[in-house]
């Protein structure tokens, strides 16, 4: 076997048998299966999380978007760490302390409403769907852009597809939470492996981050454009095309400043969706229920906020070199990839380093990596999906009596569906008929999972946490009335040709108006009677301070 | 067949809170306890304390993003090294602003549960009613033990 398959196989190996591995210490219940067992440690799950949210989109995206857009595209990445801050401070704690095992059962319980589950699970399938079905779609390019080859009857572009979510369903089928969140940590400490490799690469050539920063910042940001027939190099400052300014500071983009991609406004509402779309992300906060305590979960969060830091921070590094390297570079392989020393596909920029700095084996370590961020964040998407239908509906709505072996079994049927469902979809899927850019179709959808989540249970959950008033009917009215708009807002703004970018990023706009719903209509009804049992647990501290002195107990027996 | 403090062996507890359709999850109604009144005054002060600091975050984020776009200075301005401040900021300088202010509202938010929680027990405990440290921990909840391993002390 070449060594350009060499890494991938490794990998592959050492994620089945840590799956493995898990179903051999256990997945005998479905807590078990869906939270392994709540006893994930701190940076443990922090390093989980991370690869829960770390998708192909921040992976390779990051770095092509600081490559196409400078300044515009670290924003980008910004906003993505960012909205950790509001988990941190308003969510974390007091969703661990109240205990469920999902975001619609938090809901569902939080305001005793089993119409606020149901209304909250249809929104939470919508926001894994949008998130699923762009990831499949990244593994079918990433593997279509790594090798010829392809499952008997399909193309390279299927067989990435049919292979990465076949196989992270299989994965999360075996190892359950437990083998997942393993996995998730796993591939995310190899992912921040390799863009450090990268880093590393470029200072030991005397890269120098803020004299490049400088020399890119001082001519017009060009970039290839496709207009069908051939590219073309283009540039221009976002929202202000008139070809007749003279000014050409005003008139060009440059990438050191505001504009190559976004308008002010346009970036104001970017910011925002990304933001406030994290803390209602059904994959992602599912994960704070497998932390021990909610203190536990209060400081993986702080974890989080440091690791994904740096990585987004060498993420934009790395595209800041890739723009300078690669117009540079001599590398005859290039020159089919650019025009006039400019990719034509910007996500392959990280890619692009990898085969520079490491040959053939490289480019396999980089594609390794960008197959394992889409199976990470797919195996969490589809562990979402299954705690929703296996518990919200299956234990709740279908057999309310169900055994745990039914649970479980439940909740391995719906991991089974989603990832037969979502292959489908991504197969039938054209990203060409949406756009002509296919990594800025995948960009958009990942985003709009990001506005829908954002207008719609972010706003339900921080309310349900820290608002006495607020009532079912506020809930459920406020959640419709964002699902619906979100859902329009972005659907105009990905198929309208010149729609206004704050139609792609709803929230900066919806997320005000549901969150007035909210509280009007809360106003007019009644709110839950005897929130002290749910405030005691919400907000008490009783259940860490026993486990804190299970844990004393515990080390005090060992020594 | 091991027992917690409260008399209720841990298999029971695993199947009454972790194993139910419904989840609960947390042992506080049967181990320690909360007083409703240190509770609300507890959930006031994180209350001011989250909106407080996140007050200072959409501040600070936003108002980086706003005057990036409103002040040129932003884009031309050599800092260090070649860096805008502009760039400074959205490369790595937020990164390093939310890692403190994450590390700053985690030290309080865990110093008011710590201060302002926790009274009826540690009298409780000081008189002898608790009996925590005569009790085995369960090999199904290790999730105490794992917290000592790698997670935060107050």
């Amino acid at each position: 076997m070449s060594s350009q398959y060499s890494f991938l196989v490794a990998a592959l190996v050492l994620v089945a048998g840590i799956s493995v591995a898990a179903r051999l210490r256990s997945t005998r219940t479905a807590i078990d299966f869906q939270l392994a067992g709540r006893k994930v440690g701190v940076v443990t799950n922090a390093c989980a999380i991370c690869g829960d949210y770390v998708s192909a989109a921040s992976f390779l995206g990051v770095a092509a978007a600081v490559y196409v857009a400078g300044l515009d595209g670290a924003w980008y990445a910004t906003g993505f760490a960012a909205g950790f801050v509001p988990v941190l401070i308003f969510v974390a704690a007091p969703l661990r302390r109240f205990g469920e095992r999902s975001l619609p059962d938090f809901l569902g319980r939080r305001f005793r409403s089993e119409p606020v589950r149901l209304v909250a699970v249809v929104i939470a399938q919508l926001v894994i769907l949008a998130y699923l079905v762009p990831q499949a779609v990244g593994g079918g390019l990433t593997w279509e852009l790594f090798t010829d080859l392809s499952l008997p009857g399909l193309t390279p572009y299927s067989t990435g597809i049919v292979s990465s979510t076949l196989l992270t369903g299989l994965l999360v089928i075996i190892g359950g939470m437990r083998g997942t969140t393993w996995n998730q940590a796993l591939q995310f400490i190899l992912l921040l492996a390799v863009l450090c490799w990268v880093a590393v690469a470029l200072v030991s050539r005397g890269f120098d981050y803020g004299e490049t920063v400088a020399s890119l910042n001082a001519e017009p940001l060009m970039q290839a454009r496709s207009d069908g027939a051939s590219l073309e190099l283009t540039t221009n400052k976002a929202g202000n095309l008139s070809a007749t300014a003279e000014d050409t500071e005003l008139r060009y983009a440059y990438f050191a400043q505001p504009g190559a991609r976004y308008t002010g406004l346009g970036q104001i509402g970017l910011m925002v969706t990304l933001v406030f779309g994290t803390a209602g992300l059904p994959h992602v906060m599912n994960r704070f229920f497998t932390s021990p305590t909610g203190r536990a979960a209060r400081m993986t969060t702080v974890w989080v906020l440091g690791l994904i830091g740096v990585f987004y921070a060498l993420a934009v590094m790395v595209g800041t070199a890739s723009r300078s390297l690669i117009a540079t570079s001599d590398a005859v392989w290039l020159e089919e990839m650019t025009v006039d020393g400019l990719l034509n596909t910007p996500e392959h920029a990280l890619l692009a380093m990898g085969r520079l700095f490491g040959g053939e084996f490289g480019l396999s370590v980089v594609t390794t990596g960008a197959l394992m961020a889409i199976m990470s964040t797919i195996g969490g998407l589809l562990l979402a999906a299954s705690v929703s239908w296996g518990h919200d509906v299956y234990e709740h709505h279908i057999n309310p009596r169900a055994t745990r072996l039914q649970a479980l079994r439940a909740g391995q049927l719906a991991v089974a569906l989603m990832t037969v469902g979502a292959a489908v979809v991504a197969v039938i899927f054209n990203p060409s008929r949406l756009s002509g850019s296919v990594p800025s179709v995948i960009a958009s959808m990942v985003t709009s999972a990001f506005a829908l989540a954002g207008c719609t249970l972010t706003p339900a959950i921080i309310l349900g946490i820290w608002s006495r008033r607020v009532s079912a009917a506020g809930i459920i009215s406020g959640m419709i009335v964002g699902a619906v708009a979100s859902i329009i807002s972005v659907a105009v703004g990905l198929l309208v040709d010149g729609a206004p970018i704050l139609l792609q990023t709803p929230t900066l706009v919806l997320g005000p108006v549901v969150v007035g719903i909210m509280l009007a209509v809360s106003a007019v009804t009644s709110p839950v009677s005897d929130l002290g049992a749910i405030w005691l647990s919400m907000h008490g501290s009783a259940s860490d301070r026993e486990a804190e002195r299970l844990a004393k107990a515990t080390m005090k027996a060992a020594v | 067949m091991t027992r917690g403090f409260d008399g209720i062996s841990d298999g029971a507890k695993d199947e009454l809170f972790n194993d139910s359709p419904y989840g609960i999850g947390d042992y506080a109604s049967f181990s320690d306890e909360d007083d409703a009144a240190e509770v609300d005054a507890v959930f006031r002060s994180q209350r001011r304390i989250a909106f407080g600091y996140f007050a200072v975050f959409l501040l600070v984020t936003l108002g980086a993003g706003i005057a990036l776009i409103g002040l040129r200075w932003t884009s031309y301005a050599s800092i260090f090294g070649g860096f805008t401040p502009g760039f400074a900021i959205a490369g790595f300088g937020l990164y390093v602003f939310f890692v403190g202010m994450a590390a700053a509202v985690s030290s309080l938010a865990n110093g008011v549960e710590d201060r302002m929680m926790g009274a009826r027990s540690l009298a409780r405990s000081s008189s002898g009613s608790s009996s925590t440290a005569t009790n085995r921990p369960s090999a199904n909840r290790p999730s105490a033990t794992t917290r000592a391993s790698d997670g935060p002390r107050p």
